[in-house]
């Protein structure tokens, strides 16, 4: 077990007072190097047995010589201290010995690493060796854990805790809850942080948003978020040289789209642009160019989507809706991003108008939990007559809520569409902002995990409108 | 859109009403939105009514509204000028004409400047389309007027308050405007100018000259508009011409000599058009009878003069001045504007049964949704756009990325939808582990054979990031997914490699022989990389093969 897994259950254990834990100092000795030379036989020693065997009398040199000037130096030294021999004029005698039978004995005590028992730190022979460097210190802090309860008693904790803590099957059915009490929780603390998984809240929103298409029959259609002009512009009557084409608007990717399969809407649109084609109007009255509307872009708005669709579903009654990202060249801060999200739609009916347009959009705004709303004349470049819708949202005023007309002959005759088409389109993050009372665009797209862990999901759901 | 910005005062004169709340409902009516901060008010014009980015065309258009004028048509007074046309090569287009008897004063004068710059800035393309000069007439040299490009080196004039003669290579050179739109017309070293009595008196689109310098005693006014489009270089002038006559109906027009053709500027006509009422009626979805009693206020209102009200067809004037009636259907939407939009009774559609075309989609986006969050996942919105350093950090290939992005943090677009998890995940080291993400969105991937080059393909992905992972916490998601989708038994995992996923720990999910995802472990080369210190397993999914393969198995 990891001595940090350790330590937090010796805590736990002495918290409940299960355990104590008592924390001394230990000495510890251990022989050195030198002490393992000298286990047998010191330097002293040596040099007396030396002695003794060329008969009691010596000179120093020839100690040295045999035992090695070291050996030699420390033994001599060590027995002159003994009284074992004298020394004069460069010669040695013998007088009198007797081997260190304690020595050898402390010296082999300490071969491997031993506590050092209280008494001996104070004899003599063992501060010698200390003091020698034959036997080596060091310290050591012991925490030793010690029951405080009897070891029955710490059996019966090990089967069912103090008391029952964690109920288990075993626990039920052999009625150990009989037998210890089930133990209280501590039920005022604080549990660890968790999270729900949720759903994001603006996706949410766009689900409300599809329930609500759906129940008025609509089918959601998709396209790629790379297009060429044609569909982003041109087939909604956009001049080629209109604002709203500009570069510092847009956002382009490198290429060109291959129109060749579109060849009939390519040529109803530059009909259309030049001199108005048979749809009554008189154009734009300039020279439209195919190589503009190839221009790969990311697409503006989902009307590119929606109008687009019409081409394929021409005959009525046709109801499509798309809730999709669009891109354009604006600068992120609180209210833009360079990617957000368009709704939009289109109906066609055979005697679709105006007013039919205005009840769709009214039941459309009702759905949305807006009762009070108003109509506005707007303009937009591909619809006639053009209108903004406006709802009122307490705390907030009347708020835009969507942008809508029928489309102009100009752009029917282009999607080769023989009946009247009614088309709204809006910015889904600024309602969606004005809904959830967030202040910031940015806070919709995901950043901060945590605004999203946090949000609760009692906020989330919107079904009972705005 | 244009905003145009007025003394309130000077605006409720003009029009001849005191009530703020009624000016604001008209405007709203007429397609304006209106601010009003103290003494001010601020106006936002629709761009294709150029006619209204004045403060007298507004008011016009208000008293219009309330009835309080009627549409009247205005004459030529006098014909005077005569102007010679060389079609520069750049600009070939000029309209000229005068409005006299103007009693001008600093406040209109600025006005009459601010006008001028919106319709410069919008309807002008900066200038590139139209550009319009103003000047004093009774300064003008000669009547005799010539339009044509001039030699850079060899011509000189006064620039606009300046008091030096340069040659027109300085002016381009040296003054603000000269380096602003010096480069929209100039073809070599020629340059589009317009002359009088020997005086360069405008270098279009660039500057005035001083010496026929507006001033606040300038009594008459010369306008001179210079473009590439005809219809659009009359159309401002007209405009211009529209405010003037505020204040004076004393207009002086000019005769225009093209090499082959004569040209009378400005054209004051109404042109006649004529509204099928049967097209009304259908189109706004109003009975036939209602139209009769309401059309002829409607449109007067909305400016129009009518020539004859019959049971099948209205014939209308159109005033000179709008330049945004391509169709009988923008007739149509002024007659219901006249109306006002508020008199219209909505009328609701009945629902429809819906077509089946995506409904799969939807229950299997439903369905995934659904049972990753019962996993304990959280939903995700991210962006589309990525950097693309980003990509090129983690060794990611066939990306797209964007020209003209105005952020190097967004100027490329996923091709999967773990590089925005782990976007999010670099971000979120500090917060409470386990954390688990999911999100369905769109990766755009190339597609050569396609006629648009990049595709969308909708995709699902969830993300783990924890102090350890087990992978079979990953794993059995994997699963959880498959059996509520009543694939378990059809799916394979087999053991594949691809860039960011551990080598050994990466599985490819395949039904039929095609692979539909990947499952895996991310790798702790690149999880350092991209600064992230806890490990991470990740599963993708192409929710469009899911659909593919689901949509026969469900019908």
């Amino acid at each position: 077990m990891p001595l940090a897994t350790l330590s937090s259950i010796v805590e736990l254990l002495k918290s409940k007072s299960i355990v104590v834990v008592e924390e001394t100092e230990k000495i510890y000795g251990t022989l050195s190097r030198e002490g393992l030379e000298y286990i047998d036989m010191l330097p002293e020693e040596k040099v007396v047995l030396l002695l003794k065997e060329l008969g009691g009398n010596a000179s120093i040199d020839k100690i040295e010589s045999v035992l090695g000037k070291e050996q030699a130096n420390i033994g001599i030294a060590w027995a002159i201290r003994r009284g074992w021999i004298v020394v004069e004029k460069g010669d040695i005698r013998l007088k009198e010995f007797k081997f260190l039978e304690e020595h050898h004995k402390m010296l082999q005590m300490f071969t491997n690493t031993r506590e050092v028992p209280q008494a001996l730190l104070e004899d003599r022979v063992f501060q010698e060796l200390v003091k020698r460097k034959l036997i080596v210190l060091s310290k050591k802090r012991i925490k030793v854990v010690k029951l405080t309860i009897s070891v029955d008693e710490a059996l019966k904790i090990i089967e069912h805790g103090e008391g029952i803590s964690r109920l288990t099957r075993d626990v039920i059915v052999n009625r150990l809850w009989m037998k210890a009490k089930i133990k209280p929780y501590n039920i005022e603390a604080l549990p660890p942080i968790k999270y729900s998984g949720k759903n994001h809240f603006f996706k949410e929103f766009i689900e409300m948003l599809r329930e609500i298409m759906e129940s008025l029959g609509f089918s959601e259609v998709k396209d790629d978020y790379v297009i060429p002009e044609l569909w982003n512009f041109d087939i909604l009557f956009q001049a080629q040289d209109h604002p709203s084409r500009d570069i510092h608007d847009i956002l382009i990717v490198e290429g060109d789209a291959d129109l060749s399969e579109y060849i009939d809407v390519v040529e109803r649109t530059k009909r259309v642009h030049e001199e108005g084609g048979a749809s009554g109007s008189i154009g734009w009255g300039y020279g439209w160019s195919l190589k503009k509307a190839s221009k790969l872009i990311l697409r503006s708005h989902t009307t590119a989507v929606t109008a687009r669709y019409l081409i394929s579903y021409s005959k009525p009654p046709v109801r499509l809706y798309t809730i999709d990202r669009v891109f354009r060249r604006d600068n992120p801060d609180a209210r833009h991003l360079p990617e957000f999200t368009n709704f939009d739609g289109v109906i066609m009916e055979e005697d679709f108008n105006f007013r039919k347009l205005l009840g769709l959009l009214s039941q459309i705004l009702r759905h949305l939990g807006i009762k009070k709303f108003k109509f506005k004349p707007a303009y937009f470049p591909f619809t006639e007559p053009s209108v903004e819708g406006y709802g009122y949202v307490a705390g907030y005023g009347w708020i835009e809520v969507f942008g809508a007309g029928m489309f102009r002959p100009e752009v029917l005759e282009i999607l080769g569409v023989k009946h009247p088409v009614g088309a709204w389109g809006m910015g889904v993050e600024r309602l969606a902002m004005v809904v959830y009372g967030v202040e910031d665009i940015r806070l919709l797209f995901s950043k901060d995990i945590e605004f999203v862990r946090r949000f609760p999901i009692i906020r989330i759901d919107r079904l009972g409108g705005v | 859109m244009p905003v145009v910005r007025a003394k309130l005062s000077r605006l409720l004169g003009l029009i001849g009403i005191d009530s703020v709340d009624l000016l604001q409902d008209i405007l709203f009516n007429l397609k304006c939105e209106s601010e009003i901060e103290g003494e001010e008010i601020s106006i936002e014009v629709q761009s294709d009514r150029i006619d209204m980015f004045s403060v007298e065309g507004i008011a016009y258009a208000v008293r219009l509204y309330l009835e309080m004028a009627k549409p009247s048509i205005i004459g030529i007074t006098d014909k005077v000028f005569r102007v010679y046309v060389d079609a520069p090569v750049k600009r070939p287009y000029i309209a000229i004409a005068a409005v006299k008897n103007i009693n001008l004063d600093e406040e209109l004068l600025r006005d009459l400047i601010e006008f001028q710059e919106r319709l410069h800035t919008t309807f002008g393309r900066s200038r590139r389309k139209v550009a319009i000069g103003l000047h004093d007439l009774d300064k003008l040299p000669s009547n005799t007027i010539y339009y044509r490009d001039i030699d850079i080196d060899q011509t000189f004039m006064i620039p606009l308050h300046d008091y030096r003669k340069m040659s027109i290579r300085d002016v381009l050179k040296t003054t603000e405007q000269g380096v602003v739109y010096g480069s929209i017309s100039i073809n070599n070293n020629m340059h589009p100018a317009i002359l009088s009595g020997d005086e360069v008196i405008s270098l279009p689109p660039v500057i005035n000259s001083n010496i026929t310098r507006l001033e606040p005693s300038t009594r008459n006014i010369l306008i001179d508009v210079t473009g590439t489009d005809i219809k659009a270089v009359e159309a401002v002038l007209n405009a211009i011409i529209h405010t003037l006559t505020v204040y004076s109906n004393i207009v002086v027009a000019a005769e225009i000599m093209y090499p082959n053709q004569k040209l009378i500027t400005p054209n004051l006509a109404w042109r006649k058009m004529v509204i099928d009422v049967d097209f009304i009626s259908k189109w706004l979805g109003l009975e036939k009878e209602y139209i009769h009693s309401k059309a002829t206020t409607a449109l007067m209102k909305m400016g129009y003069m009518l020539n004859n009200v019959g049971e099948k067809h209205i014939e209308v004037l159109v005033p000179y001045y709008r330049s945004d009636i391509l169709h009988q259907v923008d007739i149509v939407e002024d007659i219901a504007i006249g109306i006002g939009y508020g008199s219209i009774t909505p009328e609701p559609v009945t629902a429809i049964e819906m077509e089946g075309e995506r409904i799969i989609d939807r229950a299997i986006t439903r369905a995934l949704r659904k049972v990753l969050v019962g996993l304990g996942y959280v939903e995700t919105n991210t962006l589309t756009m990525v950097p693309s350093k980003f990509l090129e950090l983690i060794g990611v290939g066939d990306f797209i990325k964007i020209v003209n992005s105005p952020s190097m943090e967004m100027d490329a677009l996923r091709n999967s939808l773990l590089q925005s998890l782990l976007i999010l995940l670099v971000n979120s080291q500090h917060l409470v582990l386990p954390i688990k993400l999911f999100e369905i969105g769109d990766v755009i991937l190339r597609c050569d054979e396609c006629y648009n080059k990049w595709v969308n393909e909708q995709r699902i992905a969830w993300v783990i990031m924890d102090s350890e992972i087990k992978f079979e916490e990953i794993h059995a998601d994997l699963y959880v997914i498959l059996r509520e989708l009543m694939l378990d038994g059809i799916a394979a995992i087999k053991r594949c490699s691809r860039t960011s996923f551990i080598n050994g720990r990466c599985g490819c999910i395949e039904i039929d022989g095609e692979v539909i995802g990947v499952i895996g472990e991310l790798d702790p080369e690149i999880l350092l990389k991209i600064g992230i210190e806890y490990p991470v397993a990740g599963v993708e999914l192409s929710v469009d093969k899911l659909s593919t393969i689901l949509k026969p198995r469900k019908n």
